[in-house]
Order: structure tokens, then C-alpha cells, then sequence
């Protein structure tokens, strides 16, 4: 074919045919004209747009390889020591992804993703295009070829990003790295050398767009003190908002300063002893034992919950004890259900005082006996922030309490596919369970409709399957 | 042990007394290559071969009658559910105590609660009207009492058929002259700006070849008209030359049938849309067979211009024979309105059974005779180096069906590469590259840094759409 036409042939024959051979008659050849005689009974220009076209479709593809064929981001995603996920824990994971419904999917998969991580594998490559979307936002769940995937499918990243070649994130390299990995690393710094970590927030933070600037600066919030005062005022003239919000949002929580004590006097105030109102009353009697904590509000607002949530951020249960002469088990035992709970999981968990944690759950479990409160948010809560499970005394009495089977009863009871969804109770709750306690929570799903408990389920599949795994394996 | 069916059950759950004759008929077992259930019989599942390409798979929950079966029937149940709960009151040995595969485990997880047996039984009779029930004893007295055909009957059904085919040649060859005289208008006017006037011009023509009977050609047609902008613009051209030029080649082919060998006469005449069906298939001696070990390599789901639903299954020869095609696709078409579809199996299922091939000069599209469950541990078969072994193959392929539009390449010893920011290419350690289809970017990305890997891929002559790569971290599947 390609000796009765020349590529030059072909070019011509071409330009007239997409001219129009009404403007450019078909320059046909002798050779050509013979084929053309043969076929006589056909109109010519059909036969040469045939052979042309044949002609060209017998042309091989010509690509210009490049010299970065496999960029270095490609190399170092498979280069990763990690052991792949094994297929079974793969296939459980998967399954998850899918099933999992979509409001719900970034969270869920990233918790699993976690799991994953902390066993000691990492996500099999071929699952990253469908994964790295509900990750990347997620320091936890980012190894070296999950990094190395996400400046791959980045086209706008430089080749071969220099943070790849780094192992270790250091105060050298550490600006090269995606966002959530430089917050966990100036928290970690932030822990190690306080004063240290605020200058390498200096040195990167004009060069940062405003909303990785107020990222970074939270990171500020870790061994926060009077020494960081100085910068943060400086920023008081941040030309964005978030920015300004931030740091004065830290100010306001500095130890040490007029605002934080007037702020730490006014909470503790909120503690009283039993000695007023029906209780003090029996108590002067003798009719009621020792003297109780009460907690008593501030006047009311119309923001309750912003107000309350202003005046304890960044305080502990002991701290509060301290100042209003109590002790911290019974500051934490008259706390109310809500956000000052919340608030000072927050400051546990950023201290990694797991006691104060837990006793803080307990007793947010406590006052929703009545299981009057949704267990959600307190639940979304801990699975985005605990580093470990639950203890397993915690979480068992979590399955046991009257709020969280209101829920499963609720469930069970559901007649309508919008009511059978799961709220989060279940997927949740499976997320902070220790792996001893997932038998017990798969059990008490059994009972109810498998489209309910589909990701809850194969949430603690995947737990089971990474938890079975050979030594050798891992 | 789970509650058991009853006749009566099924006979109320049956949508009309047509359904349950039709599920009698399916009872034969040569129709269901595989019928299983779990220990207790909780849930019965199996696959029947019905009129499409691969088999409908049909899972039951005889406890609360929730079913699931992939064909595309408007009754529900269809007459494969009723088929297989009938199966299971009469002949309940039939079906193998067995684990529930990945599928009917899917279909499990997925289910919503149905309401009880009771609550559906007490509200059938207003939903039936005043017809009659559906009963069973009427299904089988209406098989037996079918009458033996009258000779003259078939004579005159035949001779009909004779001549309505005569007239449909007719028909046919009047579309190819209308086919062949807008082709010219195309060529005279011009094809540079054929891409501004695709959409109406080609509209028009496409329902004047249907009109035809000719509507693998409009089919062809009208996918051209949204292919053009697919590609990027400076292909355009070429792509309206190609494809113009195969409509051309077909429509010269179809009217020289009768000179043509008889493969690539059955490939003119399925091109311009006659079909064969698949009883006529599998009675054709002459069709080629393969038994083997097959991978599905891919599914693919796409929606036609003419409101089909095309769904593909790949399969490749794990134990490929020399001369014998070792890549069969496999076609079915649901009707979009019948809601989402898909291939029922999935990439990377392995089966083992017997592909019989549409008569073609270059055998590609079959139908799926028998079905086993494959051999365990298939591995993936030793494939030719390099890419211009498989590109020769193309190329004979291409030479012996000038209109063939795709073709599996299938090769070792490649590699997934880069070139320019966003593109990737195929290539072989000689230097030689494929363009790779860039809606398969993001999806390859991971397969970048990653050879040898052996691939099986679509070649279109233009760009490689990768099916399935063997690598040494896995197998990769396109869509899994």
C-alpha cells in the first residue's frame, strides 16, 4: 500500500480532500489511474478517498520519548519500603470505598487509610487514582508513595519535587512538602523546641497564600506562650482576615496574660459548690452527703454555645480546678453535655493527656445517660482526632450506654431507607473502638438491615483483616 | 434453616401467567451453566444463558422472595427468577451447596429491606385486576398441549421471510447510493470543515439508513459525528478521512458480497446491520470455536447515539492457541431506558468455556457457548516482545477487514512512559512508543516507573486504550 502512494502523494491527495474537490481537483497519479480504470463502476474520488485513507492508516505512530519518561515521583512511589496492603485487607478496603456513601466517604476512607498506615503497609499503587482525593488532606495518611503519587497526578508541580528525595522532613527541607505534612511537622517541632519552631513560621510565612498562612499558624497553638506574643501581634496587620482571626484567637489563650486570667477567672467562677438553692439546702440539713460541684453558666446569650466555647478555649479541667479551688475530677464531674466538653478535648488531645481525655469522654457519656443528646458530633469528634482507640473499659461502656443503644434501637426500628441510613452512630463508633470490641459491635449490627450497617461493617472487616495478619506479613 | 418456596408462593409472586410459561421453558439445565446455594439454602443464586452475549446471573432470597437478576426484563421478578425458585421447589439437588460469590455477596450488602412475603402477597390481588392468577398446572398444560407445527405453515412463514429479505436487500442497496452521494458531497465540499456541519448533516443521513435497514451503517454514522470531537483537532481531519473511507469500503464491499470469501462477506453484512442470532451462531459448524481459560481483562458500558446501552466484555486467552483469536468481546445492548446496566462480570474474573466466534475474517466478537468456573490460580499468559509484533498482527488484521475500527494489541517487555507534561505512551525497549488515550491518565499514573509490565490494549491507530497490564506489584484492570 504504501508503494503506490508516497507520503508526498498522500499529502496532496489529502489537501484536496479536505480543501473541497470542488476548489482542488485530486491530483491522481498513473499508478493511481490504473487502480481507478479497474474500478469503473465506482466514482473515482470515493475509490481515492479509500485508498488514501488506507494508505495512511497503515502509518505507524511516531512519538518523541523525552528524557524524564519516569519521573522521579514515579520512582520513589514504588521505591517505598512499606510492604503493599495485602489483597484480602485490599479487597476489604475497596469494597469500603465504594460502598461507602459519598458525605461520609472523605472521613471514612481516610480513617481507614490511617489504619492502614499504623499497621505498617501502604495503599497498593493501582488504588491511589481512586484513593488520594479523600487523603491528601491528610498528613496521617501521606507516606512516601502516597506523597509521591499526589506531585505525579500534579501537573502543576516541578519535576522531580525536591521533597522526595528527602526521607525525613528536617528545618532544611520542610517548606518543600504538601501542607498537612508542614502542620504535623511544626506541631512536632513546636512540642520539641517551641521558639525554634515559631522562627521556621517566620521565615516561610510571607511567602505562603493567606490560607496556608493561617494553617501554619495554628500550629502556633502547641507549647503556646509568652514568647510567641511578639509575632502575633505583629499580625494584627495581616492583610487576610482568616490570618488576623487566628492570631488573635491565640493571643486570647496565651498562659500568663491579663485577658487569659480575667477569661480563667470567669470559668472557674461557673464551679460552685453545693451550697445554694434545694441542694445546699438539704446539704446544711444533712440530708444530702458531701458537698456536690455544680455548674453554673454565665448569664445567658444568645450565642450560648460561642459564648461558652470563647470563654473555655484553650483551658484544661486541671487548670480551672486550680483556680476555682476545686479538684479536676470534680471540675470534670460537673461538667455539662456540650461544647465545653469539646473544648477541652481539644487542649487534652493537643497536650496528649490521654487521662484527662478519657475522663472527659466518661463523663460526656455520663450526663447523656437519659441518651436525651445525639452522640454524633462527639463521635465525629473522636474519630477525627483520637490517635488511638478508645480504652476498652471506655468503650465498652460506650456500647453499653442508653445514648448509643437509643441509637441502635432507632435503627432497628426504621421503616423508611432515609431513616435506615446510617447517621454516623455506626461507622463511628466502629472507628474508635479498640480492634477486642469489634466482635461486640459487629454483633450488635446483626441485627439490623445489612444497607444500614455496610460501612460500619466493612470498616471493622478491614480492622480485623489488618489486625490477623501474619507477623512475617507485617 | 431458611424458610423454603412454595409453588404457591411463586405462583403469586409470578407478574402474569406469560411469565411463568416462559420460566418453564427455561428449566432445561443445559440453560444455566452454573446453579448454586448456600448450605441452608438462604439464598439460591445461578447463571443463565440467555439470548445475550454472557449469562444473566439471578440471585434469590427464598426467606423474605428478595431477587436480583441482570437482565434487562421490565417484569418483576423476570422469568429467570421465577425459573430458578421453580428449579428449587422441583429439583432442589440441582443446586450445589457452595460460598456465595463476590457478586450475590455485593447484592447482599446492597439490598434494602424488603416488606414481608405476607404484606406482598396480601396486596397482590388488587394490583392483578380481574385477570387470572398465574398458575403453574396452566404453564405445563400449555407446553404439552402445543400443537405440532403445520408444514404448510412453516413453508408459507419461510417464503415470508424469503421475501421480506429480498426486499430488505433492496432497501439496503438504495441507502448505499444515498450513503455514497452524501460521501461525494463530503469530499467535494470538503472534509477541513467537515466537523462544523457533522452533527446535522450526518443526523439526517443516519435516519435515511435506518429508514434502509441499514442501521449498522447509521450506527457508524452517528458515532462518527460525536467520535470527530474526541480527538483532538488536529486529527479531525484524518479521523473523518478514515472513517468516511471505511463507510465507503463497506458500502463498494456490500455490493460486491458476492465476489468477497464468505468471512468478510458475514463481516459487509453485519457491518451494514444484519444480524445473526445467537441460536444460529452456535448451530454454525463452521464458526470458529475456543475453549479455554479466559481473563476478563475489561467491561465497558457506553451509551449509543441511538439510546442503546453497549456493553462490552473483554475476554483474554489464558492458554492462547496458535492461529485461534485469543481476545474475544463479547456485545450485549440494553435499552438505556430500562435504568443502569452493566456487564455482569467483572475485570479480573477468570472463567473457564467455550467462545464461539462470529464468522469474520478476523474473529473478534463471539458469544459465550458454555461456562465453568475456571481453573484455579490462572496465570497470565507469555505474550510476544515488544510492540511490533502485535502491531504486524494489527496490521494483517487491518489488511484483511479494511474497515476494522479497533484491535487488541497484545505484548510483553513494555513500559508506561511520559512524554510531554501530560500524556502517556506505551513503549517498548526498542524505542518504539503508542500514544496512550488520555482519559486513561490519571487512571495509569501508578504504572509509570513500573516495566516490564505485559499489557493487552485497544489500537484504534491513533491512540492505545491499556485493558489489563501484568506488573510486578499485580494485575491492573481498566474500570476496576
Amino acid at each position: 500500500m504504501t508503494g503506490l502512494i508516497s507520503n508526498q502523494e498522500l499529502g496532496r491527495l489529502k489537501q484536496a480532500i479536505f480543501l473541497g474537490l470542488a476548489r482542488q481537483p485530486l491530483p491522481v497519479s498513473e499508478g493511481m489511474q490504473t487502480l481507478l480504470a479497474r474500478a469503473s463502476q465506482v466514482e473515482p474520488a470515493l475509490v481515492v478517498l479509500a485508498l488514501a485513507a488506507q494508505r495512511q492508516r497503515f502509518d505507524r505512530p511516531t512519538v518523541e520519548r523525552t528524557a524524564d519518561g519516569v519521573p522521579e515521583a514515579a520512582r520513589r512511589l514504588h521505591a517505598d519500603q512499606r510492604p503493599i496492603i495485602p489483597e484480602p485487607a485490599r479487597r476489604v478496603l475497596l469494597r469500603l470505598a465504594n460502598g461507602v456513601e459519598k458525605g461520609l466517604a472523605g472521613a471514612v476512607v481516610s480513617m481507614a487509610v490511617n489504619r492502614i498506615m499504623r499497621a505498617g503497609f501502604r495503599l497498593h499503587p493501582f488504588d491511589m487514582p481512586r484513593l488520594i482525593s479523600y487523603i491528601k488532606g491528610d498528613a496521617r495518611c501521606l507516606g512516601l508513595a502516597e506523597t509521591a503519587y499526589l506531585l505525579l497526578a500534579d501537573t502543576s508541580a516541578k519535576s522531580g519535587a525536591p521533597s522526595l528525595l528527602h526521607t525525613e522532613m528536617a528545618p532544611e527541607n520542610w517548606t518543600e512538602f504538601p501542607k498537612g505534612h508542614r502542620v504535623a511537622f511544626l506541631r512536632e517541632e513546636r512540642r520539641r523546641d517551641p521558639a525554634a519552631a515559631r522562627a521556621l513560621i517566620e521565615s516561610a510565612f510571607k511567602s505562603e497564600p493567606a490560607a496556608a498562612r493561617a494553617d501554619l499558624l495554628a500550629a502556633l497553638e502547641v507549647g503556646l506562650s509568652l514568647d510567641d506574643l511578639p509575632f502575633l501581634e505583629s499580625l494584627s496587620a495581616d492583610r487576610a482576615e482568616s490570618v488576623r482571626n487566628a492570631a488573635s484567637r491565640l493571643m486570647a489563650i496565651i498562659p500568663g496574660t491579663p485577658v487569659y486570667a480575667s477569661r480563667l477567672a470567669e470559668a472557674a467562677r461557673c464551679f460552685v459548690r453545693g451550697g445554694s438553692g434545694l441542694g445546699g439546702i438539704m446539704q446544711r440539713v444533712g440530708l444530702a452527703g458531701s458537698s456536690q460541684v455544680a455548674f453554673k453558666p454565665p448569664i445567658a446569650a444568645a450565642d450560648q454555645r460561642g459564648m461558652l466555647a470563647a470563654l473555655f478555649e484553650g483551658f484544661s479541667p486541671s487548670e480551672i480546678a486550680d483556680a476555682a479551688g476545686l479538684s479536676t475530677r470534680e471540675v470534670v464531674g460537673a461538667l455539662p453535655e456540650g461544647i465545653i466538653i469539646e473544648t477541652m478535648c481539644g487542649r487534652a488531645l493537643r497536650d496528649r493527656d490521654d487521662e484527662t481525655l478519657v475522663q472527659l469522654i466518661a463523663q460526656r457519656l455520663a450526663v447523656n445517660e437519659a441518651g436525651r443528646h445525639s452522640l454524633i458530633p462527639m463521635l465525629t469528634w473522636l474519630a477525627d482526632n483520637l490517635r488511638d482507640p478508645l480504652p476498652v473499659d471506655l468503650a465498652a461502656a460506650l456500647l453499653g450506654s442508653e445514648a448509643w443503644q437509643a441509637s441502635l434501637r432507632r435503627l432497628n426500628d426504621a421503616t423508611t431507607p432515609a431513616v435506615m441510613k446510617d447517621d454516623g452512630t455506626l461507622i463511628w463508633t466502629a472507628a474508635i473502638l479498640p480492634t477486642e470490641l469489634l466482635r461486640s459491635i459487629q454483633e450488635a449490627m446483626a441485627a439490623l438491615q445489612p444497607a444500614t450497617t455496610r460501612t460500619a461493617r466493612d470498616f471493622t472487616d478491614l480492622v480485623l483483616a489488618l489486625d490477623s495478619l501474619q507477623p512475617l506479613e507485617r | 434453616m431458611a424458610e423454603t418456596l412454595t409453588k404457591e408462593k411463586i405462583e403469586q409472586l409470578a407478574p402474569d401467567q406469560a411469565s411463568l410459561g416462559a420460566a418453564l421453558k427455561l428449566m432445561k439445565p443445559a440453560g444455566w451453566p452454573m446453579l448454586a446455594r448456600e448450605a441452608d439454602a438462604s439464598l439460591l443464586w445461578g447463571e443463565c444463558q440467555g439470548s445475550g452475549a454472557v449469562p444473566y446471573r439471578v440471585v434469590v432470597s427464598p426467606s423474605d422472595v428478595g431477587y436480583k437478576c441482570t437482565c434487562p426484563s421490565r417484569k418483576f421478578p423476570c422469568k429467570h427468577v421465577l425459573a430458578i425458585m421453580w428449579m428449587h421447589c422441583d429439583r432442589p439437588e440441582r443446586f450445589e451447596p457452595d460460598a456465595a460469590p463476590d457478586w450475590v455477596q455485593d447484592w447482599l450488602s446492597r439490598r434494602r429491606p424488603k416488606a414481608t412475603s405476607s404484606e406482598q402477597t396480601a396486596e397482590k390481588p388488587s394490583a392483578r385486576d380481574r385477570r387470572p392468577a398465574p398458575s403453574m398446572a396452566a404453564a405445563m398444560q400449555e407446553t404439552q398441549e402445543a400443537k405440532p407445527a403445520d408444514p404448510k405453515a412453516i413453508a408459507r412463514a419461510e417464503a415470508q421471510r424469503q421475501r421480506l429479505k429480498e426486499e430488505r436487500e433492496a432497501t439496503v442497496l438504495a441507502g448505499l447510493d444515498e450513503l455514497e452521494r452524501w460521501i461525494l458531497d463530503q469530499v467535494n465540499l470538503g472534509l477541513a470543515g467537515f466537523a462544523q456541519r457533522a452533527v446535522q448533516s450526518s443526523k439526517t443521513l443516519s435516519t435515511r439508513l435506518v429508514d434502509a435497514k441499514a442501521p449498522g451503517l447509521a450506527s457508524r454514522l452517528e458515532m462518527l459525528s460525536a467520535d470527530v470531537f474526541r480527538v483532538p483537532e488536529q486529527m479531525r481531519g484524518d479521523l473523518v478521512l478514515e472513517r468516511l473511507a471505511a463507510l465507503t469500503l463497506i458500502s463498494s464491499a456490500y455490493r460486491n458480497q458476492h465476489r468477497l470469501p464468505p468471512a468478510l462477506k458475514a463481516d459487509v453484512r453485519r457491518a451494514a446491520g444484519w444480524t445473526v442470532k445467537r441460536e444460529e451462531l452456535l448451530a454454525d459448524a463452521d464458526a470458529p470455536r475456543v475453549s479455554s481459560d479466559w481473563i476478563v481483562v475489561a467491561t465497558q458500558s457506553e451509551v449509543q447515539p441511538d439510546k442503546l446501552r453497549r456493553l462490552e466484555t473483554w475476554l483474554f486467552s489464558a492458554a492462547p492457541v496458535p492461529d485461534a483469536p485469543n481476545v474475544a468481546l463479547l456485545i450485549d445492548f440494553v435499552p438505556v431506558s430500562v435504568g443502569p446496566s452493566a456487564s455482569p462480570f467483572s475485570a479480573g474474573e477468570t472463567l473457564n468455556g467455550e467462545v464461539v466466534f462470529y464468522p469474520s475474517a478476523v474473529p473478534l466478537r463471539g458469544q459465550l457457548a458454555t461456562r465453568e468456573a475456571a481453573s484455579p490460580n490462572v496465570a497470565w499468559p507469555a505474550l510476544p516482545r515488544g510492540l511490533h509484533t502485535a502491531l504486524s498482527a494489527y496490521e494483517a488484521a487491518l489488511a484483511r477487514q479494511p474497515w476494522l475500527e479497533r484491535w487488541p494489541l497484545a505484548a510483553s517487555e513494555l513500559a508506561v512512559e511520559r512524554f510531554a507534561s501530560q500524556h502517556l505512551v506505551l513503549a517498548d525497549d526498542s524505542g518504539f512508543a503508542l500514544p496512550i488515550e488520555q482519559t486513561q491518565t490519571d487512571d495509569l499514573l501508578p504504572l509509570l516507573g513500573l516495566g516490564p509490565i505485559s499489557a493487552v490494549v485497544l489500537w484504534d491507530g491513533r491512540f492505545a486504550r491499556v485493558l489489563a497490564a501484568e506488573t510486578a506489584i499485580g494485575r491492573w484492570h481498566e474500570g476496576r
